[in-house]
């Protein structure tokens, strides 16, 4: 029933603004950026099914050849290979479903943690609000790939603890947002309405208050995606990102960092992968963030 | 409007400029100097100048200041311009060691158990205190109290009498074939009797205290900055060539060797044999030496007691291809648990890689798609994580599933010393006594200190303890042969390989002393310069 | 004093501990330990031991390093000098690619001009900040040979991490610049003073930028953390010593007083770095009323 609420919410603001559409029509860099997301969905799906259905097997990506290590692009290998002879299309592609998985539920993470606190400090007001605004900032300003980096270093390092230090440490943003969005929505008549009627305080909350938000919390959670991205290429590079052989793009380009001099192929093309993907995420990130609601860019320049 | 065709071809001028630089870098790759033809005229005088700060790169910083606490090669080689020891090791061409010595003026043996020594006289530690036998005797006292090396290189000391101011006698707990050998190690170097009282069972904790007698003074520390020594006046042997040393701490390798090139830095130690080329086609000398370090996979033998699953996963590893590709040969195939350098050393039977083979024998075991948790550091030895990887692959070639968790040093370390969750585990020793005894002793006897592999063998046991106290060289070297042949035949270790030492320095820069047991002494470096 | 808190429960719960890193492949003696335990009050419970570090703080002792036996402060200012000559070179770079490019944006939007500077900008904060490192070293500093690859001393040694960082920050400063910009320009009086035929690059400057500081000024006060974020990865790659790096080095080694110190003034610095801000915010803007800012 909630999840279904939601998606109303969502469903209303995409269809409500045909001017969405019609803007994503006309203009190419948000076409290129689009199909660049969309294309990446798909490799991630195609990967997905393709090791399911067992149709090819993890060594296809994994499987090492030392003699050709190293190797520059050729018609065999279009991009080349890296250190332990493996095809980076090969990684690339299969890279895909790492950066989507990490992107779902690394962001999730974020939105769901954060998002809950933000809108209980923000509905409940008053101290409990004044502490937890407090710890958001705090955490907020202060370096959080120090913090993610504790954090993996605790769970200890694979793929797991990377999108779990993610999600914690882009959390802080949506319990800001969501806070600062309940308390101006919280003084609006249809809340009073529903207080009047006896709904109990969730049900204001979740059926009421978050569908109307849920719009700026969905750019947010864009522009998280891309930054979900860069975490687990950051801690990768730290040298606390996902294990070997996971084809992520971040490892791959940690692990080419030591041969950028003979092989700069292999760090070349994940970090363009990375920045692809990024950028057009964000691209379709301003996208909406002009399209939807004005307050949004009100609240996030001020607070 | 036409303001804005101007910032636009602005623009467009600025997307050219970037798209050339990264085609430039790109596909012309740098354009190499042109290798130096060097030809040196016969009547070129060629003249040696003394140099006045030579800087020096190192993968780690300083792990610790305290001499007898350290264990790692980058620690032990800043420190070992500062502390000396009664006898230095010295190297000739083939790279076998000799061991003469040092604050020792002479020595004699009165028995099998008793030894007596003299010191040189006037030498003085760096506070301008003379250096007596009581220095001596509070060093070996403190050593094994705070120090990991000194409990294992000084355990064989029972007592140490001071006769005179200059003479001191060793009791010996038994006769101890290696012990020359063990003096000569920097662990065992001589600090003074009030630091060592001062600091009886914990780390110095201040640079303050850093007082050897060696050629150098400690003069600045930057934690991940910088070391700084310089030259100590009174100092007793040959005046050194170089007035002040800077130690630069860089763990990325590719940083690293950059450094070098920008001129930023004169020498660069582990240096990944990627850039050798690259360097020695830029005009950089190179110099590659094996190591004394064996690199191994060791094996949890109570999670994997057979014998024969062990020696398969011997089989399953292509340790050739391992050194030919990955380490690019700088290393060669371990041929026994120590290095060839080492005395003591006996030649096994090569595990010759047979994937087939192994799979029959993991398949016979009941192995067959077991999961096995591989442990690894990264950053730690060369190509550390990239060996691992290759080695999952192999293993899972001959029917083994591997998880490798590669692991940053700290927690890597301590899980494989408190923990036993896992079944393999990747570390490196390096024999730096040039003795059997150090890189068999505490491996491989049961109970012993570093034996994480829970191996346990009562015959490999009573041939260790034997060698310790046989003082007849080849009676030694035979009982360590057959120990070695009983491990390697138990397969505690996955054998992989020994490792290279590879630095680089500048083009003019000689006399740099590059040890095997990854130690290098610049105390006496010049500048070789062709005036015209 | 929170977050101290937190980061002590989280450094502390780190698997390894300082005096096993101290002795590399070998296991410390068990004396050793136990004295270095007590030296270091390792052996007491996680709340004595943390009221213990917040009194001696307070005291001014801010205790030494494990291993090396530095003391902490002197350590934790010196690198933080060299994050500050970083962080305001890198911060100059970036306010000034940003609101150059906001302006030329502002001035004629949606003309291609500013299409190209938008792509632009969302492209500067797409960048994987340490892959962009490596690349200006590989460019400036091994081929080209015209700048050194990284260390601290002087300008030279401060030019490429600060167009690292400022290049990947320059961006997000375009965007709110362009947008504040634009709203200001619909304001009458410059619209009216535009139609006056007022020079329009004093119109800009004068009017526009004047109005659009405010946001700027918060962005960055905002974004402090991102920026130390990418610090220390920018740190880290160029081998630049700021307390970024250091404070990353020392989790590493689990050098707790080093750890500690360095956050705990990060700390410090962010609160006041918060603090300016919503004074310069209040100067800037006196309609603003300070509590409202703080939220």
């Amino acid at each position: 029933m909630k999840s279904w609420t939601y998606l109303k919410g969502l469903a209303r603001i995409a269809y409500t603004n045909m001017r969405f559409l019609k803007a994503l029509s006309g203009d190419v860099t948000t076409l290129i950026a689009l199909s660049i997301v969309l294309g990446t969905f798909f490799a991630a799906f195609i990967t997905t099914v393709l090791l399911y259905t067992e149709v090819v097997s993890e060594s296809l990506y994994a499987g090492i050849s030392l003699a050709n290590r190293l190797q520059p692009p050729s018609l065999k290998h279009p991009l080349g290979t890296d250190h332990l002879g493996r095809d980076l299309l090969v990684r690339i592609i299969f890279g895909a479903r790492i950066a989507i998985l990490v992107i779902l539920t690394s962001v999730t993470i974020a939105v769901v943690l954060g998002t809950t606190i933000g809108l209980l400090a923000g509905y409940i007001g008053g101290y409990v609000d004044l502490i937890v605004s407090r710890i958001v900032d705090a955490l907020m300003s202060f370096p959080a790939v120090l913090l993610a980096l504790a954090i993996v270093t605790v769970l200890g390092p694979g793929l797991e603890s990377v999108i779990i230090a993610i999600g914690i440490a882009e959390a802080p943003i949506f319990a800001r947002l969501s806070r600062g969005l309940v308390a101006v929505e919280k003084e609006n008549l249809y809340v009073e309405a529903a207080k009047a009627i006896g709904a109990s305080h969730i049900r204001i909350l979740v059926k009421h208050i978050l569908p109307n938000i849920a719009g700026p919390l969905l750019v947010q959670a864009t522009f998280t995606s891309s930054s979900a991205i860069l975490w687990e290429a950051a801690l990768s590079f730290l040298g606390l990102g996902v294990q070997p052989p996971t084809p992520s793009w971040g490892l791959m380009m940690a692990e080419a960092r030591a041969y950028m001099r003979v092989a700069p192929h292999a760090i070349v093309f994940p970090g363009l992968a990375i920045f692809l993907l990024v950028f057009s995420i964000n691209t379709l990130g301003e996208k909406l963030r002009d399209l939807l609601d004005p307050r949004y860019r009100a609240l996030m320049s001020k607070s | 409007m036409k303001s804005s065709r101007l910032t636009y071809i602005a623009l467009v001028l600025v997307a050219v400029v970037i798209i050339g630089m990264v085609g430039y870098f790109y596909f012309l790759r740098a354009p190499e100097a042109p290798p130096k033809v060097e030809t040196p005229l016969e009547e070129t005088p060629v003249t040696f100048k003394e140099i006045d700060v030579l800087k020096i790169s190192q993968r780690a910083d300083l792990s610790t200041i305290d001499v007898q606490v350290a264990t790692d090669a980058p620690t032990l080689s800043v420190l070992g311009h500062v502390y000396e020891t009664l006898f230095r090791v010295k190297f000739d061409e083939t790279g076998t060691p000799t061991f003469v010595p040092h604050l020792v003026e002479s020595y004699t043996k009165i028995n099998d158990t008793l030894w007596e020594f003299r010191l040189k006289s006037g030498v003085k530690f760096h506070d301008g205190k003379p250096l007596t036998a009581h220095d001596v005797k509070a060093s070996f006292e403190r050593g094994p109290q705070v120090g990991s090396l000194p409990r294992i290189l000084l355990g064989f000391i029972e007592e140490v009498q001071v006769v005179d101011n200059l003479t001191f006698r060793l009791v010996l707990k038994y006769p101890f074939g290696p012990m020359i050998a063990h003096l000569s190690h920097p662990s065992t170097a001589i600090i003074p009797a009030w630091v060592a009282e001062r600091f009886p069972n914990a780390p110095i904790d201040s640079t303050a205290y850093i007082i050897g007698t060696g050629p150098y003074r400690f003069v600045e520390y930057k934690k991940g900055e910088r070391t700084v020594l310089e030259v100590f006046a009174d100092y007793w042997g040959r005046k050194p060539t170089v007035k002040r040393i800077e130690w630069v701490p860089i763990p990325d390798d590719s940083t690293r060797v950059s450094f070098l090139e920008a001129g930023t830095v004169d020498i660069v130690t582990h240096v990944p044999p990627q850039f050798v080329n690259l360097l020695k086609d830029k005009g950089f000398q190179v110099v590659q030496i094996p190591s004394v370090r064996v690199i191994y996979i060791g094996i949890n033998v109570e999670r994997i007691p057979d014998a024969r699953v062990r020696q398969a996963l011997n089989l399953a590893v292509d340790k050739e291809a391992i050194v030919k590709h990955i380490l690019e040969g700088a290393g060669s195939v371990a041929s026994a648990p120590i290095h060839p350098s080492v005395f003591g050393y006996s030649k096994q039977t090569p595990y010759q890689y047979d994937a087939a083979k192994a799979r029959e024998a993991i398949r016979a075991a009941g192995w067959e798609g077991r999961e096995l948790v591989f442990i690894t550091p990264q950053g730690r030895y060369l190509k550390d994580r990239e060996i691992a990887e290759a080695v999952k692959a192999y293993l899972e070639a001959v029917g083994l599933r591997v998880k490798v968790e590669v692991m940053e040093w700290a927690a890597y370390i301590s899980r494989v010393t408190t923990q036993k969750d896992f079944d393999l585990f990747l570390l490196g020793w390096s024999t730096v006594t040039l003795d059997a005894d150090y890189g068999l002793y505490s491996l491989f006897r049961s109970g012993a200190p570093f034996n994480r592999m829970q191996y346990s063998n009562a015959e490999v046991d009573r041939l260790l303890d034997a060698a310790r106290a046989e003082s007849d060289l080849a009676k030694r070297a035979q009982l360590y042969a057959e120990a070695q042949r009983l491990i390697w035949q138990d397969a505690p270790w996955i054998f992989l390989h020994y490792e290279d030492i590879i630095v680089a320095f500048k083009p003019k820069l000689v006399d740099i002393e590059i040890q095997p047991i990854e130690r290098w002494i610049l105390t006496y470096a010049m500048v070789r310069e062709e005036s015209r | 004093m929170i977050m101290l808190f937190v980061v002590f429960i989280l450094v502390k719960a780190l698997p390894g501990d300082p005096i096993t890193v101290m002795y590399g492949e070998f296991d410390p003696p068990p004396e050793v330990r136990k004295a270095l335990e007590e030296r270091l009050g390792l052996d007491r419970p996680l709340l004595v031991q943390y009221m213990l570090y917040v009194m001696r703080i307070l005291q001014g002792d801010w205790g030494k390093s494990v291993g090396t036996g530095e003391e902490v402060l002197r350590l934790v200012l010196r690198r933080f000098q060299a994050t500050l000559e970083l962080a305001v070179a890198s911060v100059a770079i970036a306010t000034f690619i940003g609101l150059s490019l906001a302006l030329i944006s502002a001035w004629r939007p949606n003309s291609l001009a500013d299409k190209i500077i938008r792509i632009a900008s969302v492209a500067s904060y797409s960048i994987p900040v340490f892959w962009w490192g490596l690349m200006l070293i590989l460019i400036f500093a091994v081929y080209l040979q015209l700048l050194p690859p990284g260390e601290r001393g002087g300008l030279k040694h401060l030019i490429l991490p600060a167009v690292t960082l400022g290049v990947v920050s320059f961006g997000m400063i375009a965007r709110v610049s362009r947008a504040s910009m634009l709203e200001v320009m619909t304001h009458d009086y410059v619209v009216a003073a535009r139609a006056r035929g007022l020079n329009e690059v004093k119109v800009l400057l004068s009017y526009v930028m004047r109005n659009a500081i405010v946001p700027i000024v918060t962005i960055i006060g905002l974004r402090f953390g991102v920026l130390m974020s990418g610090a220390v990865i920018t740190e880290t790659v160029f081998k630049y010593p700021g307390i970024g790096s250091m404070i990353y080095d020392s989790i590493l080694a689990r050098d707790y007083p080093v750890v500690f110190g360095g956050i705990l003034f990060v700390g410090i610095v962010v609160m006041t770095v918060n603090l300016l801000v919503d004074i310069l915010y209040y100067f800037v803007d006196p309609r603003v009323k300070l509590e409202k800012t703080r939220v």
